[in-house]
């Protein structure tokens, strides 16, 4: 991804730049936020069942295989196409031959993460297919060809007026900030879209094993063009998407669009099991679906498991103070926010995303709005030790790490290096923050840390003198 | 088609899993605690909870007698234009044909005011309409017309989305889909401000039916 170029503290310090749209950021996630909070009050017991949805979740992750199985054979009992993706190139492969093959010209595409993760568009495009996000702030997001920034509200980075000029540009239409006439004009330019679109191409937010059921949850309705109107869709999922039940969407579905946006449901939940039957007026011909591994087995076998319970909800988002006041973009990630930094760095490689796990203040916040309960914290600091273990050919930091560790174990040694920081930092200072150090020292306080100068008497002095 | 090949991918990535997770069979899933998912108890009053929850989402509710149907979607069709009408409701009351096409081509479904379908069920918990798939049933009525008119019976009331996802999963054989219906097609992703009425319907009206 192109903003993954950048290190992470510029993309910060840029994000951080930019006061109007951390205002907007943080007040649209606040927002959202208070929704979750009311919309969980009229759950009899929320705290039963968002443990309930983590036991559910555990048993199958635990048992992957046997479900997974399972899965495989309710869907081709029910008459659709099961493939295999190992990694992001494979699914892409895939579904560029489905269409091939089918003949396609036209992509209607609902709102996926996952195919944000595997780069399906550039593939599609590539292979000559006419793709459209469908979803409004997905079809934003293409027409001027940014990243989604956020699981759930993919342009909450964007100002209403951002959003009109990009409209009035693509559309055609007379600038309005108006929302209301903004979504309808969408509304009118997909419609066509709609009715010719040979190829529907969705997500999957959960995957009954049962009965072959996949299962979508969506607002705005064109998932359900997306998985009716077009001869053939293709379903792309990741292989921890299963639930072992039916009933289990019960847990699920009350959790999800409460825990997303505040409602109670979504105003789509949509269960498709199998494509069309012989007998159906209407419906895909074709129903394929694609499980996805790409990293996931290895997540499912390490201490960050509990980590695929995740439902995408991006409550985790706008609870956190990071991303509300860095954004999504800053993370360079197609996940981001609490659980992108978990996911990102197990999927994607912990080298190049060390400094994700780092960037977290480990406040909670991600656990408490999690509605599967996820352990974001406990693992971030996992994640953290195991960036650190990574980084021990680096002999500065060894040595600085051996030297403090002896300190911290002499009372008397302390004091006095704690004495010779004053002393060493006392006088670089700006504005009541240290603006540089010497050595290792002047690298740490200036690249990685927001260091207070030293009060000029320590705790331990004031308590001696008696506070 | 391409299913020959992908046999041993299948084998090798369902292996994958199992050396992860170190393949021991599964004990029954965990048992699903009613008590902490059910939100509406059978037995309490489904009608004014379907029609509070209903309306809040901004669901125009009319309630009317069975013989007095016929009238209620007349007026509906003359306010919003053309309908289609689902062959099943036909089937169901025979004299709702003349209210519009029971199939329909691009043009009519596209051009058309409203659909009119029934439902399999109606969810006091939550205000939402049930609708399946099937021979006698278009997907498409219930989400192409920019107005949607779902035709309820009294019976088809039940407590909580559990009920209806317990039904389902004692099928024999599911529907090919159905969808859990929640209101009208909404999205706030333009500065997180609400509008009603984006691919799917602008509006959904619930004619209930004693």
């Amino acid at each position: 991804m192109e903003f993954a170029n950048k290190k992470f503290d510029e993309r910060v310090r840029s994000a951080l730049a930019q006061p109007a749209r951390q205002d907007f950021i943080r007040e649209a996630t606040s927002m959202v936020d208070g929704r979750r909070r009311s919309a969980w009050e009229d759950l009899p017991d929320v705290d039963g069942l968002r443990s309930l949805a983590a036991r559910i979740k555990d048993h199958t992750l635990d048992h992957l295989d046997h479900y997974l199985t399972e899965f495989t054979e309710s869907l081709t009992r029910v008459g659709a196409n099961v493939h295999f993706a190992d990694t992001g190139a494979d699914a892409v492969q895939t579904i560029c031959e489905i269409g091939r093959q089918a003949g396609c010209r036209t992509v209607s595409k609902s709102k996926s993460m996952v195919s944000e993760e595997v780069e399906l568009n550039q593939g599609l495009e590539a292979a000559g297919l006419e793709v459209v996000e469908t979803d409004l702030g997905e079809f934003i997001v293409q027409i001027e060809k940014d990243h989604p920034s956020h699981i759930v509200l993919p342009i909450i980075h964007k100002d209403v007026g951002t959003v009109a000029r990009a409209m009035q540009r693509h559309l055609n239409i007379e600038y309005t900030e108006d929302e209301k006439r903004l979504t309808r004009a969408a509304r009118e330019h997909l419609r066509p879209i709609f009715r010719r679109c040979d190829l529907g191409i969705s997500g999957v937010n959960f995957g009954v094993a049962e009965t072959g059921t996949i299962v979508l949850v969506m607002n705005e309705g064109n998932g359900r063009f997306t998985t009716t109107r077009p001869r053939v869709h293709v379903a792309l999922m990741g292989v921890e998407k299963l639930v072992p039940r039916l009933k289990d969407l019960a847990v699920f579905a009350k959790l999800l669009g409460r825990s997303g946006t505040g409602q109670p449901l979504t105003v789509y939940t949509n269960f498709i099991t199998g494509p069309r039957r012989s007998d159906d007026p209407d419906g895909p011909e074709q129903l394929h679906v694609v499980i996805l591994d790409s990293g996931r087995t290895r997540i499912l076998d390490s201490k960050f498991r509990e980590s695929l319970r995740c439902i995408r909800c991006g409550a985790c988002l706008n609870a956190c103070p990071v991303y509300r006041s860095i954004g999504g973009h800053a993370y360079g990630a197609v996940y981001p926010g609490p659980i992108g930094k978990i996911v990102t760095p197990l999927l994607e490689g912990l080298p190049k995303y060390s400094d994700l796990p780092q960037a977290s203040s480990l406040c909670g916040g991600c656990l408490e709005a999690c509605p599967v309960k996820i352990d974001i914290p406990r693992m971030l600091v996992d994640l953290r030790t195991e960036a650190i273990k990574e980084q021990c050919d680096d002999r500065t930091k060894r040595i600085g790490m051996q030297v403090a560790l002896r300190a911290l174990r002499l009372p008397l040694i302390y004091r006095l290096g704690q004495r010779l920081m004053r002393w060493a930092l006392g006088g670089r200072h700006s504005g009541g923050w240290i603006s540089g150090g010497i050595g290792p020292i002047g690298a740490w306080t200036k690249a990685s840390r927001d260091f207070k100068r030293p009060a000029s008497r320590s705790f331990r002095d004031e308590w001696r003198r008696g506070i | 088609m391409v299913d020959k090949s992908k046999t041993h991918g299948e084998r090798e990535f369902v292996d994958r899993v199992r050396r992860a997770t170190g393949g021991i069979p599964p004990p029954s899933p965990p048992e699903l605690d009613e008590s902490v998912i059910r939100c509406v108890e059978p037995g309490s009053d489904l009608r004014e909870r379907f029609v509070q929850r209903a309306t809040t989402l901004g669901v125009g509710i009319s309630e009317c007698k069975k013989d007095e149907l016929l009238g209620v979607l007349k007026q509906s069709v003359v306010r919003h234009g053309q309908a289609v009408i689902e062959p099943a409701l036909v089937e169901r009351f025979p004299e709702l044909a003349e209210l519009g096409r029971t199939d329909a081509d691009d043009d009519v479904l596209f051009d058309a005011g409203c659909g009119i379908t029934g439902v399999d069920f109606a969810i006091a918990e939550t205000g939402s309409l049930v609708v399946s798939s099937g021979a006698t049933k278009w997907r498409q009525f219930s989400f192409v017309p920019p107005v949607h008119i779902a035709v309820v019976e009294a019976t088809q009331l039940v407590p909580d989305l559990l009920d209806v996802l317990g039904s389902y999963a004692s099928d024999a054989r599911l529907a090919a889909n159905f969808v859990i219906i929640t209101g009208p097609s909404r999205t706030a992703d333009i500065a997180q401000r609400l509008v009603q009425g984006v691919h799917g319907p602008i509006q959904v009206e619930c004619v209930l039916i004693d």
